[in-house]
């Protein structure tokens, strides 16, 4: 065991008990599960991604490259999980990943001894050709040699969702600047929500023994946390990761609400995705350490400085026995005396820089340590676990430590991902050696303490308090003076390294890829020389820790090796999200048939209980047939469905079609500029069937509308373009036609409509008013409408057919619905009648010749529906001036018509082709193309519309239709589109 | 002639508010008897639209997204020149005597039959409505009076605020099946309520 005897901010008197690989283990409440795991003495957690060599754990954040793990088991493993961020709960299950059979035996670990082949753009100059292997073999076995970790395969239990946030300023990170931002303007009253990616406030004053105004820093950090708990307009979130910066100030994040709990409470989510939107930012993400390059730095038991500080003072846990830091800077130096303070042998503290303030060597040099400066560690070996560290002294000579612990600091690196989202540049930093938010970074962002490059905890403060106040006044706050805490002063000077040149074993620079620093080189020969060319030649950065340990190394590297410095090599900007999120996250409460709202008519609940097939229809729910008992094939109940239609009555819910209100004295004159024909001659009463034009002369969409006044009409569109013509219809009134006085509303919802049709559905209507309302031909003539009360409610009757048959369409207000369907249905009962869905409405327009969407699908115009002779020259509409374009009138264009088989009985296929008899299938012989097929029960055969080059005066003619993508060729006669009662007989009943 | 019985209506909510989770975090109340119509300014007459309102309900039509009431009548400002007129226990008749009062001065359209409105409340409302308003419903920008159109889960409603903790949403009467699946996710945790 590990674990110290005291200290740290885990409880232990509450013990957790977790499986890693299959073993049982103990924490404490507080851990994370790399801290629970070094507790126990665990230092091998992972196989690396290329060469499968051992790891362990590296960090204590976010930015961990190796300790990967799987989490949990069954429907909530989860891949790729980083144990130094994973909250130990009782009862964890953890197992480590990219390796077989074993951990600790690994048969892939035999990649390592082909290094040389595994080298930078390996994958582009290896499985090169032939390239039909590409998709058979190489990329299969590259994916199961490589990939890291298992999805869980099945379903996620858990349920996630969105919520969205607004404040004045919102604060991003919880230490000491963070704490004091969200302290400043919270105290002014400004409304602040401060985000933690941790389960606890503090960020770093948790894993340092710092001292402010003469006390622990964690007892400040409790008193800021209790005031901002307490102010009305501030809400602290923790656990949530803000992951992108977006326009308009709007900020994406994750709140991970049931992670850190073996299931999700009840009724909670597992994460929440936040879209928070500030008027101002305070960027306090802090900073991520450098490591170094030198050989075996992957050996587990080489650990970053700060992490090693974060495990003894927050954890309460020794990540080694015999240490030995390596620094490049003054905080290394911090390392060194507090592993000493906790009892761990310290051999040795190695610093690059030839000079070290002599105040910073005190507590090493009390422990005992040997102090070597100008000096490096050349090479770390152990295998698993770290045994031993070669030097490289100032005087070139080499010596050797026994350790099993190794800290390393290369410098710190402002975490300013979140200050590139909107494309402002990292500015390169001659002082800390590494890049600084840009200048201007993000508007309204300002950023404050170490992610600026301020690394004195002083600093933090001052900093994080005057971005807080200047938020607060930006907000039209009044801020009351600051009073800053008084802290102790620190040396945080830093020279850089690289790369130890006298190393003499792999030296890794971006760990999670297995990118060596040899592999940068080779890319540097190679010419991949900048920075975002380097990146994708080796994989730099590119695995899920986004290279934040790792980045800039390899960038110092290649700026070595192009002789150039590192401002101008430069380094790569970052997109959100900053750090991974889940795509259960993103998908919110959206998920299997509620990825989109659904839209019900009043009738659903009657189409449900009597055998209805749904299909979508845009967003609605509409009865594509009703299966009735004994039928087993939709084409059953769709023939049934339409010999009830054509032979006695039938009911069709046709509310979803769109219907728009247009009211006001010139509505006639605006229906008469959106459509091809005229309106303003409809008698009030009276309904006409109109198409409607894009202002590119393409035909738009096609319905009838009823004139119900001298200055009120309704117009229905089509169910696919009913938002789409209100939208053109507000266009033109608003933005064309100002002068107009008209006005339109949607009523589609308003009102439930059936479609009554058949040779009985008069009678059936009689049945149904019995007398209350006249429905005999001369008081409701073909296109004619009726209002009507009746039962309580007024409803509409228009006299319009779809269908071919004498037909009623029956509207009532929505919330009469239900009542109306049910009160026809029991009218028709003695009629036989029968409800039908949109597949029989379909057969029958086809069988009528009716265009549907299939027809007016985008491409065509009137002419080429067959509804040339419509368009009106005694006036002007939208699309008629570019409708006249040679292109769209020229007489070559496939036009409407109908076809039938010439074998009876075959199939017809909707997207044939048609083709000339005895033509090649090629493109150039092309004569246009079938739109809409059904089976017809009135004809006993398959019909079909579509367009033909010169179809109307090809009737009686023979084509192919030629589908190559169903291998068919079908001799087809051209026919009249109308199939069934050509002379509209039925139609006036 | 056999005059028949009145047809009965049917909630927007009828079989879908069933489910409610353990707790008064949120309280759902179904709206089942607003009368609601349209009412878009004629052409130039604006003026004499507000006119005739405020000689007849006594109410100042609102330009904005506002919502401005008075004894059971309510206007809700939906666009520029329209609103929806809400009557709230109001007599049979009513819509036709407000069309008739504003005839010329406004098309006026029924569209009592196109929403299903439900009133939310209780002290989780506003997290529960942050789940799907984005929208600032804080009260220093989204005071009580205000109303805004919004989009709620995808989903086009039209939201009010009467109290502090009270809102009253309008969402197209076919789409109340998938409102309420968003509300029953986004307010179960707090507990959820349908009051009758």
């Amino acid at each position: 065991m590990s674990r110290l005897s005291a200290g740290g901010r885990i409880d232990r008197t509450r013990p957790l008990k977790f499986r890693f690989d299959g073993r049982d283990y103990r924490g404490f409440a507080g851990d994370t599960l790399a801290s629970a795991l070094i507790a126990n003495g665990v230092k091998l957690v992972g196989r690396s991604f290329k060469y499968h060599r051992p790891r362990g754990v590296l960090s204590a954040g976010p930015e961990e490259p190796n300790a990967l793990v799987e989490l949990r088991t069954g429907a909530r493993r989860e891949a790729n999980t980083r144990a130094t961020t994973v909250e130990l709960y009782d009862g964890l299950e953890a197992m480590s990943q990219n390796r077989f059979p074993s951990l600790k035996f690994d048969v892939m670990s035999i990649n390592s001894l082909f290094g040389p082949l595994f080298v930078g753009g390996f994958y582009y100059k290896t499985f090169m050709w032939p390239a039909p292997l590409w998709e058979r073999l190489y990329e299969p076995l590259i994916r199961r040699a490589a990939g890291l970790g298992r999805a869980a395969g099945v379903s996620d239990p858990d349920t996630y969702d969105k919520a969205y946030a607004f404040c004045d300023l919102l604060v991003i990170g919880a230490g000491p600047a963070g704490l004091a931002a969200a302290q400043a303007a919270a105290r002014a009253g400004a409304r602040v929500i401060l985000c933690e990616d941790d389960f606890e406030l503090g960020g770093r004053l948790l894993s340092e023994r710092h001292e402010i105004d003469g006390a622990p820093a964690a007892d400040w950090v409790r008193d800021v946390e209790a005031e901002l708990e307490a102010a009305p307009e501030v809400r602290i979130m923790r656990r949530t990761q803000v992951f992108g910066a977006y326009d308009g100030g709007v900020y994406g994040a994750v709140e991970r609400v049931g992670d850190h709990l073996p299931e999700p409470l009840a009724h909670q989510p597992r994460q929440r995705m936040w879209k928070i939107v500030a008027k101002r930012s305070v960027l306090c993400a802090g900073a991520v350490e450098r490591q170094l390059v030198f050989g075996g730095n992957d050996t587990p038991g080489v650990m970053l400085a700060g992490a090693v500080r974060t495990y003894v003072n927050r954890f309460g846990v020794a990540p080694g026995r015999r240490a030995v830091v390596f620094t490049t800077g003054d905080d290394g130096w911090k390392t060194a005396g507090d592993l000493a303070a906790a009892g761990v042998t310290l051999e040795a503290v190695i610093d690059a820089r030839a000079e070290v303030p002599e105040a910073l060597q005190g507590p090493a040099r009390a422990a005992g340590a040997r102090i070597l400066l100008g000096a490096a560690v050349a090479d770390a070996a152990g295998g698993q676990a770290l045994k031993r560290i070669d030097v490289v002294l100032a005087n070139g000579e080499r010596m050797s430590f026994p350790v099993d612990l190794l800290a390393v600091s290369g410098g710190w690196n402002p975490q300013v991902a979140l200050s590139t989202h909107h494309g402002s540049k990292p500015v390169w930093s001659d002082e800390i050696h590494s890049f600084l938010p840009g200048d201007p970074g993000l508007p309204g962002m300002s950023v404050a303490g170490a992610a600026a490059g301020s690394f004195a905890l002083a600093a933090c403060l001052a900093e994080g308090a005057r971005a807080g106040a200047d938020a607060a006044i930006a907000a039209g706050f009044a801020v009351p003076a600051p009073v800053l805490p008084k802290v102790a002063a620190e040396a945080t000077a830093s020279a850089p390294l690289w790369k130890v040149k006298a190393a003499r074993t792999k030296a890794f620079v971006d760990q999670q890829h297995d990118v060596t620093d040899k592999d940068i080189a080779i890319a540097a020969l190679e010419g991949f020389k900048s920075v975002e060319h380097l990146k994708r030649y080796t994989t730099l950065g590119m695995a899920t820790d986004q290279g934040k340990t790792s980045n800039l190394n390899g960038h110092a590297l290649m700026a070595e090796l192009t002789g150039r410095t590192i401002a101008e090599t430069g380094t790569t900007m970052s997109r959100p999200p900053h750090l991974p999120v889940s795509l259960g996250a993103l998908g919110g409460s959206h998920r299997g048939e509620h990825f989109r709202p659904m839209r019900r008519v009043a009738s659903h609940g009657w189409a449900a209980a009597n055998g209805a097939v749904f299909v979508d229809a845009g967003q609605w729910k509409r009865p594509q047939w009703f299966v009735r008992p004994g039928e087993t094939d939709w084409l059953q109940s769709v023939v049934r469905e339409v010999e009830t239609v054509r032979g006695g009555v039938g009911i069709c819910d046709v509310t979803t079609l769109g219907k728009i209100d247009v009211q006001g004295p010139d509505a006639a004159a605006f229906l008469d500029r959106l459509y091809i024909n005229m309106f303003s001659t409809v008698a009030i009463g009276k309904a006409r069937y109109g198409v409607m034009l894009r202002e590119d002369g393409i035909a738009f969409d096609d319905g009838t509308a009823a004139r119900l006044g001298p200055d009120r009409f309704l117009v229905t569109t089509t169910t696919a373009n009913a938002a789409r013509v209100m939208q053109h219809m507000e266009y033109a009134r608003q933005v064309l036609w100002p002068e107009l006085d008209v006005q339109t509303v949607s009523v589609t919802e308003q009102w439930s409509q059936y479609a009554v049709a058949g040779p009985r559905s008069r009678e059936l209507l009689e049945r149904l008013f019995d007398g209350a309302l006249d429905v005999s031909d001369e008081a409701l003539p073909y296109m004619g409408v009726l209002d009507f009360t009746f039962a309580g409610v007024r409803g509409r009757l228009y006299r319009l057919s779809f269908s071919g048959e004498m037909a009623y369409e029956f509207a009532v207000p929505a919330m009469y619905g239900q009542a109306a369907l049910e009160a026809l249905m029991k009218a028709g009962e003695g009629l036989g009648v029968a409800a039908y869905g949109t597949e029989a409405l379909g057969v029958m327009r086809i069988e009528k010749g009716h265009v549907g969407g299939n027809e007016l699908n985008g491409t065509t115009t009137a002419r080429d529906i067959g509804l040339g002779r419509m368009m009106s020259t005694k006036k002007d509409f939208i699309g008629r001036v570019m409708a006249q374009r040679p292109g769209l009138t020229d007489p070559d264009r496939p036009a409407f018509v109908g076809f039938r088989p010439v074998q009876p009985g075959v199939r017809l296929r909707a997207g044939a082709h048609f083709l000339a008899m005895g033509a090649a299938a090629t493109a150039a012989n092309d004569e246009g193309y079938m739109t809409s097929v059904a089976y017809s029960p009135s004809l006993a055969t398959w019909v079909g519309l579509g367009f033909l080059k010169h179809g109307p005066e090809r009737i009686g003619q023979r084509v192919r239709a030629y589908d190559p993508l169903r291998s068919e060729d079908i001799e087809v006669e051209v026919c009249s589109p109308v199939f069934v009662d050509p002379e509209g007989k039925r139609l006036h009943g | 002639m056999a005059e028949p019985t009145t047809w009965t209506q049917t909630s927007a909510w009828a079989g879908i508010t069933a489910v409610t989770h353990a707790g008064a975090g949120v309280v759902a109340r179904p709206l089942d008897t607003l009368v609601l119509a349209s009412v878009h300014a004629r052409k130039g007459r604006g003026a004499a639209l507000k006119a005739k309102v405020k000689a007849r309900f006594k109410i100042d039509l609102p330009p904005g997204p506002k919502r401005a009431a008075r004894e059971g009548v309510a206007f809700v400002g939906t666009g520029p020149g329209a609103w929806m007129a809400v009557g709230e226990g109001v007599e049979a008749g009513w819509l036709d005597a407000l069309a008739a009062d504003l005839e010329g001065l406004a098309s006026v359209t029924d569209q009592t039959g196109s929403y299903a409105a439900m009133r939310l409340e209780g002290p989780a409302v506003l997290d529960a409505l942050a789940k799907g308003v984005f929208l600032d419903l804080h009260e220093t920008a989204f005071p009580v009076g205000s109303a805004a159109g919004v989009s709620i889960a995808h989903i086009g409603a039209v939201v009010w605020r009467r109290e502090r903790l009270v809102f009253e949403v309008l969402t197209f009467r076919s789409y109340a099946a998938s409102f309420w699946h968003w509300l029953d996710e986004s307010a179960a945790e707090y507990g959820l309520t349908v009051a009758g």
